[in-house]
């Protein structure tokens, strides 16, 4: 199922649900996403309706990281269920964005930006 | 009966038949002798019919009292009448031709009947062949559990059946039934019952459910006098759930006991609405489950007694061969020609230890995708779906999935360039604890150990954001291996079921 980005901002926090899956075909919704990351100090991508993702996918987003790193973003992520968290422990991807419980972290956790 | 009428130019004339009802039959056979029709006055059809045609004199061909055949002979040439000179040598003639035609007439049946033999041994030779096409060709790999089967009828064709029938979730139907009566009327109730069972798997998986069903169909179209006994069991994990419609109990063979165990059903096509009861028994490792028709108890030997379910445990357990061991003891057993039908299905389970140093290997799935994109997800799913059904956990089968997909990806770009003409092959496989997937493109394959992507120096733009597939394969999966078979890149991925 192909992606579809609904976004909403809360206190220049970019809030991004991704439902779909995640895989080559999300390049262009991931890039119209980017292009938001202007005034944003975070952005929270919402896994929760997120099906699969490929490593085609994982590869987006790095490329959303450097973007929103750019940006001065901090990136959190939340709604991952255990085996995508495994994938992004393996892949280190929680090291460049923080993974957690529920939007209330996520946004706590990227209100301050990358400072 | 054959008639020979001579017109007076001497030229065969018309064979005019005397029916057997007609009076002037029995007084032919009682003169056995020539016969004038001119002073004959008898109400005959016959008769009449040979006057018109001009015949004057009748020369029977008799022989052990029954007439074969007549000479007719019109007026003589010379006009004069049959002197008696001349009804001598007639009769004479008629008394040496008579049993040459009886001879003649003989051989010609007999021939025809053996045409008519030779006809039905063919028919039945082409039956038999068809009817063994109904007959599993092979038998399914079946985790945990080896299923061995021998059916031998006692005519050409017979009413014995056995059939095993994967369910779609990876489970399979065994069912074993023996049709009353012999040969070809209990073949054709055979085939009917066996597509009856077919059916109800298609809407049944409870093996009481599927004996209903098939009574129901088979009530409405097999003749009030015939019944079928069968069997019908559900193999799940280490138990057997069956039903039983009279057919002969299925024997439990453990390491130190044997018993019979029951389920109570009518034999199907009896009794529109019968229902069957269902019962589950646990076969542990290394026990086997027995179904033989009754042509094996009650084969006979040469003091007149029967074979018996005991001797059949006795001669399973432990036999590498079961089937084949208990027809080669019956043989040894039975005197004289095989009386019935004989069938045996055999479901041993399989011993855990043994599994794992056995080299048995059963395919659970097998698909072939063109090299495009979007190939992952569709692999993905029916890879989990294969492996949860042999019971994977759920947490492993997303990774093993996942692995796939990431597996088939790399075999559609990286072995096969995206060109949809180039499939890539899957095979999921199972053997008891491990679940095995080949998935092979055409590519050269990648040698080496598996590089480590650096997502510091992916973030720092100092290296590409790809490259995450190998080497999220070789950290989801158990065991990664790639090798080149018959010249294409296979990459094996190997998964326990459960955590150790």
């Amino acid at each position: 199922m192909s992606l579809t980005v609904n976004t909403e901002v809360a206190e220049k926090v970019l809030l991004a649900h991704l439902d779909g899956d995640l895989d080559r075909a999300a390049d262009e919704p991931l890039a119209e996403l980017e292009a938001q990351f202007g005034d944003t100090s975070g952005v929270v991508l919402d896994f929760t309706d997120t099906g699969f993702i490929a490593s085609s996918g994982l590869a987006l987003l790095v490329r959303l990281v450097r973007s929103a790193s750019a940006a001065g973003s901090a990136v959190a992520a939340m709604g991952l269920d255990e085996h995508y968290r495994h994938v992004f422990e393996i892949t280190r991807l929680d090291s460049v964005m923080i993974v957690t419980e529920d939007k209330e972290a996520a946004v706590a956790a990227v209100s301050g930006g990358t400072q | 009966m054959q008639t020979m009428t001579t017109d007076p130019g001497g030229i065969e004339g018309p064979a005019i038949p005397i029916p057997v009802h007609d009076p002037f039959s029995p007084l032919l056979v009682s003169r056995a002798a020539p016969v004038e029709l001119a002073g004959l006055h008898l109400d005959s059809p016959a008769v009449q019919a040979l006057r018109e045609a001009g015949v004057v004199l009748v020369v029977p061909l008799v022989a052990d009292g029954r007439l074969l055949g007549t000479i007719n002979l019109g007026p003589r040439r010379s006009e004069q009448e049959y002197t008696t000179d001349d009804r001598n040598l007639l009769s004479t003639l008629a008394s040496q031709l008579a049993p040459a035609v009886r001879l003649a007439a003989l051989a010609r049946r007999q021939e025809e009947q053996a045409a008519e033999r030779e006809r039905i041994d063919q028919e039945l030779r082409v039956a038999r062949v068809i009817q063994q096409t109904l007959l599993p060709r092979n038998l399914p790999d079946l985790v945990g559990w080896e299923i061995d089967a021998f059916y031998r009828p006692a005519r050409e064709v017979g009413g014995d059946f056995y059939d095993v029938i994967p369910l779609e979730d990876g489970r399979v139907v065994v069912v074993e039934g023996d049709v009353t009566d012999k040969g070809v009327p209990a073949a054709l109730v055979m085939a009917t019952c066996r597509a009856a069972l077919r059916a109800a798997t298609l809407r049944a998986e409870d093996p009481g459910e599927i004996l209903r069903l098939t009574n129901d169909a088979l009530h409405e179209d097999i003749p009030p006098t015939m019944f079928v006994t069968c069997f019908c069991a559900v193999v799940d994990g280490g138990t057997v759930r069956f039903a039983n419609a009279g057919h002969p109990l299925p024997i439990l063979v453990t390491d130190d006991d044997s018993k019979p165990v029951r389920a109570t059903g009518m034999p199907l096509g009896m009794l529109p609405g019968s229902t069957y009861e269902v019962v589950d028994i646990s076969v542990p490792p290394g026990g086997v489950l027995v179904i033989a028709s009754d042509g094996v108890a009650e084969a006979h030997g040469a003091d007149g007694s029967m074979y018996g379910f005991q001797r059949v445990a006795d001669v399973v357990r432990g036999a590498a061969d079961p089937a084949g061991a208990v027809v080669d003891d019956v043989d040894d057993f039975a005197v004289g020609a095989q009386e019935d039908d004989i069938t045996i299905v055999v479901l041993r389970r399989r011993n855990s230890a043994a599994d794992s140093a056995s080299s048995f290997r059963s395919t659970l799935l097998e698909f072939q995708l063109p090299s495009v994109d979007g190939i992952e997800r569709d692999a993905m799913d029916r890879v989990m779906e294969a492996a949860t059904n042999v019971g994977m956990d759920a947490s492993r089968a997303k990774k093993l999935g996942t692995a796939v997909a990431e597996a088939v990806m790399n075999a559609a770009e990286h072995g096969n360039g995206f060109d949809p003409e180039r499939p890539v092959d899957v095979v999921v496989s199972d053997d008891g604890s491990v679940v095995e997937v080949n998935v092979t493109d055409d590519g050269p394959g990648a040698s080496g150990s598996v590089e480590t992507p650096d997502i510091d120096a992916k973030i720092a733009g100092e290296q590409g954001p790809r490259g995450w597939g190998k080497f999220l394969i070789d950290q989801l999966v158990d065991e990664l291996e790639d090798q080149i078979v018959d010249g294409r890149h296979v990459l094996t991925m190997r998964m326990r079921k459960e955590d150790t």
